[in-house]
């Protein structure tokens, strides 16, 4: 048989942790229809039996105000799993059983309560009286610790046990709201069963959420329901009485802890949010991830580039010729080159994922929280677009810890204009020819000018999108912990193997597609498809006084910005780095042109691999169509308006 | 006395008395238990003075003050003599400070234990009542004497 399992939470309670010691590798990641939040799905084997498990998004209540809270919602009013696992921090168990109760007025689905980090509690002298809240609740109760594997197999006896003898699970779980409420509410549920479309729902919480004047519930129920009169404060009206209820509850089955569970943590914080030490910690921090992500991995980067070289070098001696160039400088040296991300990728995701887990990242995003306000994002941007340095993947693809999806999106559309240090080599070959002792400025005026208009970016898509509406930042503080080993590494394979997915799809797609454009029809570059098409686009960068050589070089940017280079190099049929390549851009372009170049490349269409990471992280290709369009019009202007004001201040 | 949470100094409690934010963030902060009639504590400020993490049941969450703002809160125990409303009868607990600072509130009577009142408090100066003779400092002096209200 199988059984289809939702695990549904307050964030930061242990659910992960959970859904990881449950299904180990059996697990799929991947993105809710539509949306970019992750799903992660996976099963377990037991007793001969399939259960499938679904992590939802952590939420502290089932309104549908984010889209997380959406998500989870959805899942446990209309999925269709059979059983709902709520899971409660055996610390926390106030807002634990918050939820619980939201769940079970809504759902009339058989739920399991699950009490997590039971050692934590046992340590802290905390007893629970099991049979007295499942008798209370009518709800089975298990204890579990995802450290110690305590309960676990008690958790999967539980679900089977509940799956298929529904009637022990035959619970009448109502929770009254005093009487004017409670008229109300039967005004309500009388008018809407009148109605068939919503015979399917549970009236009384559909009345409810009325109440709580819920977005969605409201719209599609005013229509029926325009003439009741909602008093003031209901809505606080109804939190109030659901958390006297767990008070009470707390009240008879739960002991006080015999000391303080937060004064570690509370000494840890001490440190690291502290007034003056806070803010430099978090950069050294910072500076650490950034270091050991681009310079432990190099070695190993080398490693497989060295790898790669010597393969491509052995396809190259294949006949027929067309044959050896697509194996050697299409197939391998496109995918080998984007597989020399791999390093910096996993070591990324292991630092990410630990500061994730121990909890530092909302201290993190606690303590920056100001700076970024005025840009209407939250203080966990920030770690992103330092990474974007770097390169542009990894940076992305750390946004999947934001919870605000808005503003995940407007970081991940903005990063691509910080300068990845892929740009660099281009940077240093233009500065280098043109502005002699002045390159260092130029260059950082382009890194300085990357800056801005990545904060241009950010408020502007904010405004287009979002109407300019900040996102909130609620977050919670959650207990300092150690993560365990398991934890970080399924963390750092399940992230980073997207990325390998990319490189064995879409990027060697991409690749043979920029190969075959420069090598037909006739095999020379200078004759290419791409040749022909750089020459075809020259015109629109006329103003700009970029070549057919410079256009068609910066088609080939497109598979990666340092390409930029080589691919003139080719074009002019001279060595990289010889004075012979400078001599030929010197007399080719100006240096006003030149510096145009130096910020249109800094800011056009992010590389393959940026566009293959923003499709798989949005889960739709939308993004990184958006992305071209967005980047190119954005570095044609720039640059044009460098070219107008650079020889408006020189005539 | 009722004053916005965003203005409860460091270390200080109060009981929640309402809650105005928008019907979105409100179901929000209900859940995380920000309910009336509860305590919240003021643990921390950022780095940066904005936001404040408080403390509510056995949870931490952190809030800007945009939002912390919107919502009511009674002070429990002393509170700086600045967020007191005007025409209410307080007892100073404490004053912080330099010594000048000290040596300069003493010197005209302004003490430990001695009752006071806010007449007016505009424009970035307060005017006070001390044993019923009258004083105008600014906000932030004022924010260094600590009150307590007396009922
Ligand atoms: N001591 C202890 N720590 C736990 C337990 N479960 C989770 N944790 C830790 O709590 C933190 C948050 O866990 P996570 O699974 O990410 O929570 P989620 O946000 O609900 O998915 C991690 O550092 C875990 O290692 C447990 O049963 N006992
Ligand atoms: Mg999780």
């Amino acid at each position: 048989m199988k059984v289809d399992v939702a695990i549904c939470g307050n964030p930061n309670v242990g659910k992960t942790s959970l859904f990881n010691l449950l299904t180990g590798s059996r697990q799929r990641v991947g993105n809710w229809p539509g949306v970019t939040v992750t799903k992660k799905e996976g099963y377990k084997y037991w007793k001969g039996h399939e259960i499938r498990f679904v992590d939802l998004p952590g939420t502290y209540t089932l309104g549908a105000r984010s889209l997380d809270e959406k998500i989870a919602r959805d899942a446990i009013v209309n999925g269709d799993e059979d059983i709902i696992v709520i899971i409660s921090d055996s610390l926390s168990m106030e807002r634990g059983l918050y939820l619980l109760i939201q769940v079970l007025e809504a759902t009339a689905k058989p739920v399991i309560f699950v009490i997590n980090a039971i050692d934590e509690a046992k340590r802290a002298g905390i007893v629970i009286d099991k049979l007295g809240l499942e008798r209370a609740l009518n709800v089975p109760v298990v204890f579990t610790s995802a450290l110690t594997g305590e309960g676990i197999e008690e958790l999967c006896d539980k679900i089977l046990e509940v799956y298929s003898k529904p009637s022990i699970n035959q619970r009448s779980f109502i929770l009254r709201y005093g009487v004017e409420i409670e008229e109300i509410l039967q005004k309500i549920t009388y008018r809407i069963s009148e109605q068939r479309q919503f015979s399917e729902y549970n009236l009384r919480w559909l009345a409810i959420k009325f109440l709580e004047s819920d977005p969605e519930i409201t719209k599609s129920l005013s229509n029926v329901i325009s003439d009741v009169r909602i008093p003031e404060d209901v809505q606080i009206e109804i939190s109030s009485t659901r958390y006297q209820l767990v008070s009470n509850l707390l009240r008879n089955f739960v002991s006080e802890s015999s000391y303080d569970v937060w004064s570690v943590s509370d000494a840890i914080d001490h440190v690291f949010t502290h007034k003056y030490l806070g803010i430099p910690i978090f950069l050294a921090i910072l500076y650490m991830i950034f270091k050991v992500t681009f310079e432990i991995a190099a070695p190993l980067s080398d490693l497989i580039a060295a790898f790669f070289d010597w393969l491509s070098g052995v396809f190259s001696r294949l006949s027929p010729n067309w044959l050896a160039s697509l194996l050697s400088d299409g197939i391998i040296g496109g995918v080998g080159s984007i597989l020399t991300f791999v390093p910096n990728i996993f070591i990324l995701f292991f630092m990410m994922g630990f500061l994730e887990e121990t909890g530092y990242f909302s201290r993190a995003a606690f303590v920056v929280d100001r700076l970024m306000y005025y840009l209407k994002i939250s203080g966990r941007s920030f770690i992103s677009f330092i990474l974007g340095f770097g390169c542009s993947v990894p940076a992305i693809m750390s946004t999947r810890v934001m919870e605000d999806q808005r503003e995940r999106l407007v970081t991940l559309l903005s990063i691509p204009f910080i300068s990845c240090s892929a740009r660099l080599p281009v940077y240093v070959l233009i500065a280098g020819t043109f502005f002699g002792k002045n390159a260092g400025n130029a260059i950082f005026s382009v890194y300085f000018l990357s800056i801005v208009v990545t904060v241009i970016s950010i408020l502007a898509l904010n405004k287009l999108f979002f109407k300019g509406v900040p996102s909130p930042f609620i977050v919670e503080m959650p207990r300092y912990r150690m993560p365990t080993a398991k934890n970080l590494l399924v963390y750092m394979w399940s992230n980073g193997k997207h990325f390998l997915q990319k490189a064995g799809t879409i990027i060697l797609v991409s690749t043979v597609v920029i190969w075959f454009l420069s090598y037909f029809p006739t095999g020379d570059v200078g004759n290419s498809y791409a040749a022909r098409l750089g020459k075809f686009i020259q015109p629109m960068f006329k103003v700009h006084g970029f070549d057919w050589r410079v256009t068609t070089s910066l088609i080939f940017g497109i598979s990666a910005k340092e390409v930029v280079v080589s691919s003139y190099a080719t074009l002019v049929g001279a060595e990289e780095g010889s004075p012979s390549l400078m001599n030929t851009l010197r007399s080719s372009i100006d240096s006003i042109s030149a510096f145009a170049l130096m910020v249109f490349v800094m800011a056009y269409i992010p590389c393959f691999a940026t566009l293959a990471t923003i499709k798989s992280e949005t889960g739709s290709l939308k993004y990184s169509v958006l992305s071209i369009v967005y980047t190119t019009v954005v570095a044609y202007i720039l640059s044009l308006i460098v070219v107008v004001v650079g020889k408006a201040l020189i005539t | 006395m009722v004053i916005k949470l965003n203005e409860l100094p460091e270390g200080s409690k109060a009981i929640i008395e309402r809650v105005e934010l928008p019907e979105g963030l409100r179901e929000r902060i209900l859940g995380m238990g920000f309910i009336p009639g509860k305590m919240v504590e003021a643990i921390k400020k950022a780095p940066l003075v904005d936001p404040t993490v408080y403390k509510v049941g056995n949870f931490r969450v952190s809030l800007r003050s945009s939002e912390a703002s919107k919502i009511y809160v009674k002070p429990i125990g002393p509170i700086p003599l600045v967020l007191c409303p005007t025409n209410v009868m307080c007892r100073i607990v404490a004053l912080n400070g330099g010594r000048r600072f000290l040596n300069n509130l003493k010197s005209v009577g302004i003490d430990v234990g001695r009752r006071i009142k806010i007449l007016n408090n505009e424009f970035g100066r307060l005017s006070m009542e001390v044993d019923g003779k009258v004083y105008t400092i600014g906000r932030g002096m004022a924010s260094k004497i600590v009150v307590e209200v007396l009922r």
